[in-house]
């Protein structure tokens, strides 16, 4: 055999992975601002909510593969290969939550069909009154992320409403209706008796 | 290989490390052990008493001499306590009246010529009426070891493996458990794929487990490590429970194995109290190159005597002085504690439990809600402060993630865990808190409790739990409803049952904690209620 150079090798693939790993989450853009919980043992994890309502959420098994290391490979080429797994990856793991997320939504009947009809400020606020929204210590909402399909375009008729006086007299108006519903579920947080 | 293992291990082992896997394989063969203490004053020059198979009442005294020879002067030099051993009374309830007698001497060493005249000698020399002493020395000891069924120990080479890479680890460093975990999972044969043995094969596994387990803590015994040790003698015992409860064995070998094995553990804990007494100043000088580390070994240090002495406080002091001494030793306050994660938490109700024996103020309750307090203020969702990290993750972990340069290349996954807004301990505490009668305590902490998942792992099947990882079953993830009961609460604070947990391990509390205190994960809000029930006290009646 010819020498291996196991310790260099070790470090080297720690280094591609952690590579992967931070490729993975640019790719994922906000996703990845979403918190992570690791699990050590078992393969499901059962959710009780504050309404007694269960889920069980199983794992997914998210892999990608490649020829990343070959005779003529260059560090270019290594580092390319892997961002374009970590892109597969990234997008896996994208679909596998946006997928939970439908599934929830559809189980708690905030779903709402726009039947094809553009992003507009009407429709965005129908959506905003099914979410649950939190406030922060200074009576600030904690809004939710909008992600919208179909790039800048399918968002530009929201954008241009987003002045207009009855919209914002909307807005207001449930924000104002979500702070009273808030204020309500912060109160019933006692322990009676 | 294992055969050369085992000459090695027993070559260097002094009579303390060689006396858990003795006891062991008299068992196995048929023996009753009915006294093996080596951390009390020995009994009349007899470590071990058993009742063998036909009735005889057999006297151990066990002398270690590692890699050497015992010689007609190291005979000489034990006369008087050879001479107690051969003429004192076994005076034990378990010990039939007017039964025969053999004495034993045993001793890893060579018996040379010269110590073999001292002995006979010695028998010629015994008045009237008393059995000879009898020798059993390093040959017999390995032919015992190998009788014990070396077709049944690791024969794999991926098992043999799990055995040397426990050799090969530092003996100061913290017990490696999951190689603990890989040694006792292969030859207690606790594999997925493993199928049922006979309930004969499952007692000579234990048997092969405990000469392995002592084989494979060598370099911590070496070191004098105590904590690793004994967490070794916990997981071996742990490791029994979760045989006897998978392959449905319950018998007296077994319940013998277990118990001395805890028994091993409680030893090491009094050799640990030893040390602290006859090194006050200078016992943790090893982990003063960082404060974090200092405390945290203080704290499990604490942890450990504590659970010690509620032990013994309930069960019977083997040495009286370590009562004293500890009482003076153990801190009064937590200025020197580190809560540095969840993982340190049994570790602190440990101490809580010694302060409530010790103490009749409410300086203990006050504790309990201390910790409460911290674990909502730090584990919330919107904590400013640092959470604490699940307890899957030790002070090590817990170093290299404050500290990236300590280790570079090895992973972080402590950086990719959130442990905000969720906690293993917090519904536990709030239980201990409530079970104290502070309604009012509870009341104020609700809100923020409402916001936290409770979480906890719940094994697919009992003896799961016994095995420190399993790949079967579920975390449950739990937020309680916004609005509660007190009555709810406090009833639920007040069951001591423990659903899942083997019931050899529920018999024994102390093994339940030190295993807790070993996989802090394992330690549920059940446990925790139910070993509180045991050294706290029972709940406040109101």
């Amino acid at each position: 055999m010819v020498p291996e150079y196991p310790r260099i090798a070790a470090g080297l693939n720690w280094c591609y992975r952690e590579y992967v790993r931070r490729e993975v989450g640019r790719h994922l853009g906000h996703l990845s601002e979403i918190r992570s919980v690791l699990q050590f043992e078992g393969t499901e994890t059962v959710l009780t909510r504050a309404d007694g309502s269960r889920e069980n959420v199983g794992m997914v098994r998210i892999e990608a593969g490649g020829r990343v290391f070959t005779r003529t490979s260059t560090l270019d080429t290594i580092l390319t290969e892997l961002s374009s797994l970590a892109l597969d990856m990234a997008h896996q793991q994208s679909r596998s939550v946006y997928a939970a997320m439908d599934k929830v939504c559809e189980e708690s009947g905030q779903t709402f069909d726009a039947r094809g009809q553009r992003l507009d400020a009407d429709l965005f606020l129908k959506a905003l009154e099914m979410v649950e929204i939190d406030f922060d210590d200074l009576g600030r909402p904690r809004l939710p992320t909008l992600v919208v399909g179909g790039g800048p375009d399918a968002v530009r008729t929201l954008l241009s409403q987003q002045d207009d006086p009855e919209v914002k007299k909307r807005f207001d108006a449930l924000i104002s209706d979500k702070y009273e519903a808030w204020r309500d579920r912060e109160a019933s947080r006692k322990l009676a008796g | 290989v294992i055969e050369r293992l085992l000459e090695s291990w027993l070559d260097s082992a002094s009579e303390r490390s060689y006396q858990p896997p003795f006891c062991q394989m008299l068992l196995a063969d048929g023996h009753r052990v009915v006294h093996s203490s080596r951390h009390s004053a020995i009994e009349f020059g007899k470590d071990i008493v058993t009742v063998a198979p036909d009735g005889t009442v057999c006297a151990y005294q066990l002398k270690g001499k590692p890699g050497g020879r015992f010689t007609g002067k190291d005979f000489q030099s034990i006369l008087a306590q050879l001479l107690q051993l051969v003429t004192g009374d076994v005076s034990r309830p378990e010990v039939p009246a007017g039964a025969p007698r053999r004495n034993i001497l045993v001793t890893n060493a060579l018996f040379e010529e010269e110590a073999a005249k001292a002995l006979d000698e010695f028998n010629r020399g015994l008045p009237a009426g008393y059995q000879k002493l009898e020798v059993l020395n390093r040959g017999d000891l390995l032919d015992a070891a190998k009788r014990l069924g070396m077709a049944l120990w690791p024969a794999e080479l991926a098992d043999a493996n799990a055995l040397l890479e426990l050799l090969v680890t530092d003996g100061r460093d913290v017990l490696p458990l999951e190689r603990m975990d890989a040694l006792l999972t292969s030859t207690l044969g606790l594999q997925e794929d493993a199928e049922k043995p006979s309930n004969e094969s499952v007692r000579r596994r234990v048997s092969s487990a405990a000469v392995l387990t002592s084989i494979g803590l060598k370099t911590f015994s070496e070191q004098g490590n105590h904590l690793a040790v004994a967490r070794g003698w916990v997981m071996f015992a742990t490791y029994v429970c979760a045989a006897a409860a998978r392959w449905n064995v319950s018998d007296a070998r077994l319940t013998s194995a277990i118990d001395l094995a805890v028994e091993a553990a409680l030893a090491e804990l009094a050799w640990l109290t030893e040390e602290v007494r006859g090194e006050p100043d200078t016992w943790d000088r090893a982990t003063w190159f960082h404060p974090l580390l200092r405390d945290a070994v203080f704290t499990e240090v604490t942890g450990w005597l504590s659970l010690y002495w509620v032990e013994s406080q309930r069960t019977g002091w083997r040495n009286e002085d370590h009562r004293d001494f500890l009482r003076s030793f153990l801190p009064s306050d937590a200025q020197r504690l580190a809560l540095w994660g969840e993982g340190a938490l049994p570790q602190w109700l440990a101490w809580t439990w010694f302060l409530r024996n010790t103490e009749g103020n409410l300086h203990p309750e006050q504790q309990l809600v201390s910790l409460l307090a911290a674990l909502l203020r730090t584990n919330g969702p919107d904590a400013k402060l640092d959470p604490l990290a699940s307890p899957y993750y030790d002070v090590s972990e817990i170093l290299r993630h404050r500290l990236p340069g300590l280790s570079p290349r090895e992973e972080d996954s402590l950086a990719r865990d959130t442990a905000a807004g969720g906690s293993f301990f917090v519904r536990a505490f709030l239980h201990l808190v409530a079970r104290a009668g502070r309604k009012r305590t509870c009341q104020d902490a609700w809100p923020e409790y409402t916001r936290i998942a409770h979480r906890e792992f719940r094994p697919a099947e009992r003896w799961r739990f016994c095995v420190i990882k399993t790949g079967h079953g579920q975390e449950l993830s739990e937020h309680v409803p916004l609005t509660g009961r007190w009555a709810d609460l406090y009833a639920e604070a007040r069951n001591t049952d423990t659903p899942g947990v083997p019931e050899p391990l529920r018999a024994r509390p102390f093994l339940l904690a030190a295993y807790a205190m070993t996989c802090p994960w394992r330690a549920t809000s059940a446990v925790l209620r139910y070993l509180s029930n045991t050294y706290y006290g029972p709940a406040f009646f109101g």
